[in-house]
């Protein structure tokens, strides 16, 4: 049972250039409890934890740490200095050394003395592993292990270096349903020995089956902190999402035409072989319509888009713009078959940072004749003139086009990746998170935008993890999760709530299973 | 409208802080190792840069300056190339090896014998050289695009592979080495119809060219590559896809550019221009091939190419900076006996400093435009 707090975190600030990672937060954990840290991507968990394990520094704010039986202030200078409070990091992206065995990448750091006295460390080890159920063989290259292995060699890692607080980010992200299950054994027993675990994830049936405690973040700020006897799934769903402000942009009357997108029986394979991201979809999306997609981040959503895009090869199905097939062509092909994109993360896939907005304003389309002589000499007056026209029509804050894109405000940034993808020929507008880190003001101008698009008669499919942004935009909404769009919704006036797509969000009636089967690992365990 | 045009000088200037301040700390640096190296005698060190001085004036020392730039030019551009598409191509060296050697096999066995023919024979050295040098790359790029290798490991690897396959050639097959001859191990001599003319034979009689300047028909090669790859480079396509590949690999996949083409093309490129580096040398000075040519050109060429901003003019101001310190140093040695490698030093530290003050200042220059553009623009 949880006993006393033995670190709480006061008061943390964190900025960035722009962004306020971390808001003023309070964050406790007890003793041999399981303290779950939810929230969105981008919410701020990573960056909370980041401060407690020493990788940052806050700008403002206290940690405390019981040491001696007495909460004391502390400050992590890095990772070493936090491990040497007992604080230990199990990574989603593990930190492995392929070519060494397990128990040299256990010990590296930690080497028992000068000269590597192997039977010792194995000795304590080996202990470890009994009372912590962590088996793993020790003597084999750490590459030959399954993802789960690894995983426990990352926590055995944190437990030979005297770990009493042990923070999981995203631990089953990687796993398979029975390793997860396996997982969540060890975590009981960890806690049993009065270990400390914070849990962080946003798949809440694993929250609910295996937290204490659940604290839910948003856009910086932990909104909400409870047991887990008050917690349902959609009462953390709720508040993962939040209810920003309502912007009521009028919806245009626009009778759908002909098919522009059809999406059949798609198959996409995950990062991971083996396992489906998206699993035998189906949908189509007409001129003049804007078809949402819902869903817990994670669920299939990111690779639906690049295949659709041509970043990534279905497995199986059939893709068609206007009843030609695209199935598998590779991205320029589909650019110019009239496909325009808004990249769900616009510094990493939408802009070229250090570049002008002109060369910004040509991308993907630099090769037409428009831009450049024979498809090679660029024509720098043209493009000029089309990177003006973005700017003029499309309201960027800019003194000129020659300014490189880093100087421009994240918002303006957005504004002018939607206005090219809009200004470029095209019949379907795949947007991803468009909104996603711009201010109000922006945000209603791309939903103008975006309405003006329906009302140019294109196709538009939308992924967002804004509920009510795709309430408010979306005349279907296709609810995503493992993979399956497992319902589509009619919402052509507005019909459908909140609350009916968190259900499916969630899994609807497919998430009971989930739960059962988790309850009855918990109970062997 | 003229505020703007006064930014952009204050931008260009602002960026030439960095190599104004790195060779200005070098300088007093050296002031300082000549000092110690003449025991303190303050005359002794003014006099050290009043030789450095005239290492500018003199015609014959202008002559070598050029002749030493002339390869690092090349290879410089060479390395540009490929660091643009942030590919790091450090086989150059191993590349201008082959490079000559496939150009002194065409020299040897396929050359037109006849004088009048010998621009022929000057293209077709350019075309082998090239060739040699892009085979040569061609390996760690399949193995990059295809496999993943990391190109460092892959072009050191084939650096070493190039100079013993040199040196297979020089004692196997093309030896030229003689009973009673020369020992120095040597290829045949080219036929005279491909030895690179000299610029004193070429300009003799049109107008006065002095005698003494080891300079030859490449320097207009070299030109060349400076003129075509500044237009690809800040003008075509190809230059702009090779820009935003080495600026942001993810965004250049969204745009529908495959990275893997531009990182293959590039490596391509890089080398067969590489392949060029030591022409000058092989067909110019010698006339025959040896593995005992200069060697290290193609990893200078790569500091020239870090000095130079991966810039073509940059890269032509950087190697005449080496090669008016080799030459300065080759003076200073012979005149006061201080040690050629305090040159070598010097140079490092000119790096050193550079880089760390480019980073500073475009900092700070990204710093001072977003100011500008957020006060001018009313934005918050």
């Amino acid at each position: 049972m949880p006993g006393d707090i033995i670190l709480k975190m006061e008061n943390i600030t964190k900025r960035f250039p722009g962004v306020l990672a971390n808001d003023h937060i309070n964050f406790d954990l007890r003793e041999g409890e399981v303290h779950a840290l939810v929230g969105e991507n981008g919410a701020g968990k990573s960056t909370l934890m980041k401060i407690l394990y020493g990788l940052y520094h806050p700008d403002e704010g206290t940690i405390y740490i019981k040491v001696d039986g007495e909460l004391k202030p502390v400050k992590f200078k890095n990772p070493q200095d936090a491990i040497k409070h007992g604080i230990g990091m199990v990574h989603q992206h593990f930190m492995l050394v392929y070519g060494l065995t397990t128990i040299e990448n256990i010990i590296l750091g930690y080497e028992p003395s000068a000269v590597i006295d192997f039977d010792t460390a194995k000795k304590e080890i080996q202990k470890i592993m009994d009372e912590s159920g962590l088996h793993v063989p020790l003597d084999v290259d750490v590459e030959v292990l399954s993802v789960g292995q690894q995983q426990r060699v990352e926590i055995l890692k944190v437990l030979y270096r005297k770990a009493k607080i042990l923070i999981l980010d995203e631990p089953t992200a990687v796993l398979t349903p029975q390793e997860t299950d396996e997982l969540f054994n060890i975590i009981n027993r960890l806690k049993e020995q009065g270990h400390s675990i914070i849990f962080i994830s946003h798949k809440l049936h694993e929250v609910m089956a295996i937290a204490d405690r659940i604290s839910v973040m948003r856009k910086g700020r932990l909104v909400h902190t409870m047991p887990k006897s008050e917690a349902t799934k959609e009462k953390i769903a709720e508040l993962m999402v939040g209810h920003p402000v309502l912007l009521d942009v009028p919806r245009p009357n626009v009778t759908p035409g002909e098919t522009i997108l059809e999406v059949e029986n798609l198959t996409v394979e995950s990062d991971t072989k083996g396992i489906m991201a998206v699993d035998n979809v189906s949908f189509y999306i007409r001129a003049g319509e804007i078809y949402g997609i819902a869903g817990v981040e994670g669920n299939g959503q990111a690779e639906l888009i690049e295949a659709i895009y041509g970043l990534r090869p279905p497995k199986g199905g059939k893709i068609t713009i206007k009843g030609e097939d695209i199935t598998g062509k590779p991205t320029h092909v589909i650019r110019k078959k009239g496909v325009s994109h808004i990249p769900g993360d616009r510094h990493k896939f939408g802009v070229f940072l250090p570049f002008t907005l002109a060369d910004n304003s040509i991308l993907g389309h630099h090769r037409e004749e428009n831009f450049a002589k024979y498809g090679i000499f660029r024509k720098f007056s043209n493009i000029a003139q089309w990177a003006r026209e973005i700017i003029k029509k499309f309201d960027v804050r800019t003194p000129s086009e020659k300014v490189p894109m880093s100087a421009l405000s994240g918002g303006n940034q957005q504004k002018f990746v939607v206005g090219r993808e809009i200004s470029f020929e095209h019949e379907l507008m795949i947007a991803a998170h468009p909104t996603r880190g711009v201010d109000i003001g922006a945000m209603e101008f791309i939903y103008r935008q975006l309405f003006e698009e329906k009302k140019q008669k294109k196709a538009i499919l939308l992924v967002s993890a804004d509920l009510d942004e795709l309430l408010l935009l979306s005349d279907r909404i296709g609810v995503m999760f493992k993979g399956k769009i497992i319902k589509e919704l009619d919402n052509t006036s507005r019909q459908v709530t909140p609350k009916e797509v968190g259900y499916y969000m969630l899994g609807g009636d497919v998430e009971i299973h989930e739960d059962s089967d988790i309850a009855g690992g918990e109970q062997s365990a | 409208m003229p505020k703007k045009k006064t930014n952009n000088i204050k931008y260009f200037l602002l960026s030439l802080v960095a190599p104004v301040v790195g060779i200005l700390i070098s300088a007093i640096l050296l002031f300082f190792l000549i000092l110690l190296i003449r025991k303190g005698s303050i005359s002794d060190t003014i006099h050290a840069f009043y030789i450095m001085g005239q290492t500018l004036t003199s015609t014959q020392d202008l002559g070598y300056i050029i002749a030493r730039a002339e390869p690092l030019v090349i290879s410089g551009i060479a390395a540009a190339i490929a660091f643009r598409a942030g590919v790091f191509n450090i086989g150059t060296e191993g590349q201008y090896y082959i490079g000559g050697l496939v150009a002194s096999i065409y020299a040897i066995y396929f050359s037109f014998k006849s004088p009048s023919l010998h621009w022929l024979n000057v293209i077709f050295v350019v075309i082998f050289a090239m060739l040699g040098g892009a085979l040569w790359a061609l390996i760690p790029a399949i193995l990059k695009v295809k496999k993943g290798v990391h190109e460092v490991i892959t072009t050191i690897m084939m650096n070493q592979i190039a100079y013993t396959t040199a040196k297979y050639f020089v004692n196997g097959p093309l030896s030229g080495v003689k009973g009673g001859e020369s020992l120095e191990p040597k290829t045949m001599n080219f036929p005279a119809a491909v030895d690179f003319h000299r610029l004193y034979d070429i300009f003799h009689g049109h107008f006065p060219f002095p005698k003494y300047i080891p300079l030859y028909e490449s320097l207009f090669i070299a030109a060349i590559i400076v003129f075509v790859a500044y237009i690809i480079i800040f003008y075509t396509n190809w230059g702009f896809e090779i820009e935003m590949l080495g600026t942001n690999p993810n965004a250049t996949k969204y745009s529908g550019v495959p990275p893997k083409v531009v990182v293959f093309n590039a490596m391509l490129w890089s080398g067969a221009i590489a392949g060029l580096i030591n022409i000058q040398e092989i067909f110019g000075i010698k006339g025959y091939y040896t593995h005992h040519m200069t060697s290290g050109l193609g990893f200078d060429g790569i500091a020239v190419a870090l000095i130079g901003y991966n810039n073509p003019i940059g890269v032509v101001l950087a190697a005449f900076l080496f090669g008016f310190l080799r030459t300065a140093g080759y003076n200073l040695q012979f005149e006061l006996g201080i040690p050629n490698s305090t040159m070598d030093l010097i140079t490092g530290f000119i790096i050193i400093v550079m880089v760390i003050a480019s980073v500073a200042m475009n900092r700070y220059i990204s710093k001072l435009r977003r100011k500008e553009v957020l006060s001018e623009a009313g934005d918050r």
